[in-house]
């Protein structure tokens, strides 16, 4: 460990490529992260100001329920209260695999015991 | 300069082993790909979904209908508008609907809301009956150019025409596969008259009375549904959580993939890197040097797989629009999206990418590193 150990010309190439690699990301990430900030965050608060808030889940369009979509136009998820065997909700909104909204329980009974 | 020639000493080993380091990279560049694009989209939609809480209604109201949300009559508005702590009220119309083959959401909106658009159109806000504002997403898909000439009519009523005045930059997710038209022809649209989807109802700023409770003295005459910000944005952050379903699908999918990346930099069955540590060994080198190494190599190929699977998610999500990929993450937005897919990269995800795969080659490469040093040189040589 006395000596130092040389690096080939290879090497050299090698550990700058890895430099440039990772500086290279660290840009990518910083740029994207100000384009989100800024026209981009307008642009989206502009529309979201005019519709009145639309959207919170990801998929694009709302099929079958609303509530993957957007859960304040329908906040009650319908299919599952449909037959399906097994008794699970195979809607296609549950594709979406990011994000996933459940119905929020609302006790409106209240259970009167003799 | 022991450090130096530790790092220097990895670095040659890397080049050494070309073939070996470079399936160890791309083993990891492929499990950390669907996790940091996973990541990605989950951050771009929630930063989209949280502007779209935040500068949304403060109050949603609608009419309870057999247990669920329905439209609400109009004749609730007024009386809505003048209560404490209300500072605006508004109608609106949201609903679905078949364009030629595709489904698209249809937002019906009050003049006032339509003139706010104007920043994002290209083309004119509807002004009259019959006009529509077109998504970017029906655009591209079926070559809808606004202006004079092209018209849209219902097959179910082919008398009521509507007229593209407009297209919508797409600036989120939501805003892409949409029609947006007045509260009126999006009322005739539904068959539904004299009613909304709901009320959007907007509080005095910074008001400490919040109408929330006069709004349920209300529900007693007309059982009214309503949803406030608070609970949105409670809801959202459960419909975004990194817990999901699809995050444990990956990382088993990782697990199985790691197996062959942990072999491969575990040095499994290369005799050529036993005689490289004995040869280390007989000259001098400490089991703490042989572990310092081992670390080094791992942490470059870590950070070489790690930015690599940056750049390509990055690349095809941005670049590509997920061509192939998106519709796994982000439902019906179709296999080649003709609309961006949101996606938002954090300094976070890198890290945690970083340690992930810090943590899975590492947990290979210390235990063969370690056993090599109980032996001897000599017999590590052999």
């Amino acid at each position: 460990m006395k000596h130092p150990v040389r690096l080939t010309r290879a090497s050299q190439m090698a550990l700058a490529s890895l430099v440039l690699l990772v500086t290279i990301t660290g840009a990518a990430i910083a740029l994207d992260m100000l384009v989100w900030k800024g026209q981009r965050a307008q642009e989206i608060r502009t529309f979201q100001k005019a519709v009145g808030g639309l959207g919170m889940g990801a998929i694009a369009t709302p099929l079958w329920q609303f509530i993957n979509y957007d859960r304040r136009v329908l906040s009650v998820d319908d299919s599952i209260t449909w037959p399906v065997p097994g008794g699970y909700s195979y809607g296609p909104d549950r594709t979406g695999a990011v994000s996933y909204f459940e119905e929020k329980p609302d006790p409106q009974w209240t259970l009167c015991r003799p | 300069m022991k450090h130096k020639n530790i790092l220097f000493a990895a670095l040659g080993d890397l080049m050494r082993h070309g073939l070996r380091s470079w399936v160890a990279i791309l083993c990891l560049a492929a499990i950390l790909f669907p996790i940091v694009t996973a990541l990605g989209i989950s951050e771009g939609l929630r930063f989209q979904a949280e502007i779209a809480v935040r500068e949304g209604a403060d109050l949603y109201v609608s009419e309870d209908l057999c247990g669920g949300s329905g439209p609400i009559s109009l004749a609730h508005l007024n009386r809505l508008k003048s209560l404490a702590g209300v500072s605006r009220g508004a109608a609106r119309v949201v609903g679905r609907t078949y364009f030629v083959d595709r489904l698209v959401a249809v937002v019906g909106l009050d003049e006032k809301s339509l003139l706010a658009m104007k920043p994002l159109v290209r083309g004119e806000v509807p002004r009259l009956r019959g006009e529509v504002l077109v998504g970017e997403g029906i655009v591209k898909a079926f070559g809808v150019k606004p202006g004079p000439g092209m018209r849209f009519t219902l097959s179910a009523n082919n008398r009521k025409v509507f007229v593209p005045t407009g297209t919508l930059v797409p600036s989120c997710l939501w805003g892409s596969e949409i029609l947006i038209m007045s509260f009126e022809d999006a009322n005739e649209f539904f068959r539904m008259k004299d009613r909304a989807s709901h009320y959007l109802v907007y509080k005095v700023p910074g008001s400490s009375s919040p109408p929330l409770e006069a709004l349920e003295v209300e529900t007693e005459s007309g059982l009214l549904r309503v949803a406030d910000r608070q609970g949105l944005e409670r809801n959202l952050e459960a419909g975004y959580s990194r817990q999901g379903g699809i995050f444990v699908v990956l990382f088993v999918i990782g697990a199985a993939l790691t197996i062959p990346a942990l072999v491969v930099t575990s040095g499994f069955g290369l005799r050529e890197m036993n005689r490289e540590t004995g040869i280390l060994k007989a000259t001098g080198w400490s089991t703490r040097d042989l572990i310092e190494k081992a670390l080094v190599q791992n942490i470059m190929i870590c950070l070489a797989a790690v930015s690599l699977s940056i750049l390509l998610s990055m690349g095809w999500i941005k670049g590509l629009h997920g061509a192939g990929i998106a519709q796994f993450y982000v439902a019906e937005i179709g296999l080649f999206p003709n609309v961006e897919v949101p996606s938002r990269y954090l300094p976070s995800h890198a890290l945690l990418c970083l340690a992930f795969s810090l943590a899975l080659t590492l947990s290979g490469s210390f235990l063969s590193t370690w056993k090599k040093t109980r032996i001897s040189p000599s017999e590590l040589m052999r």
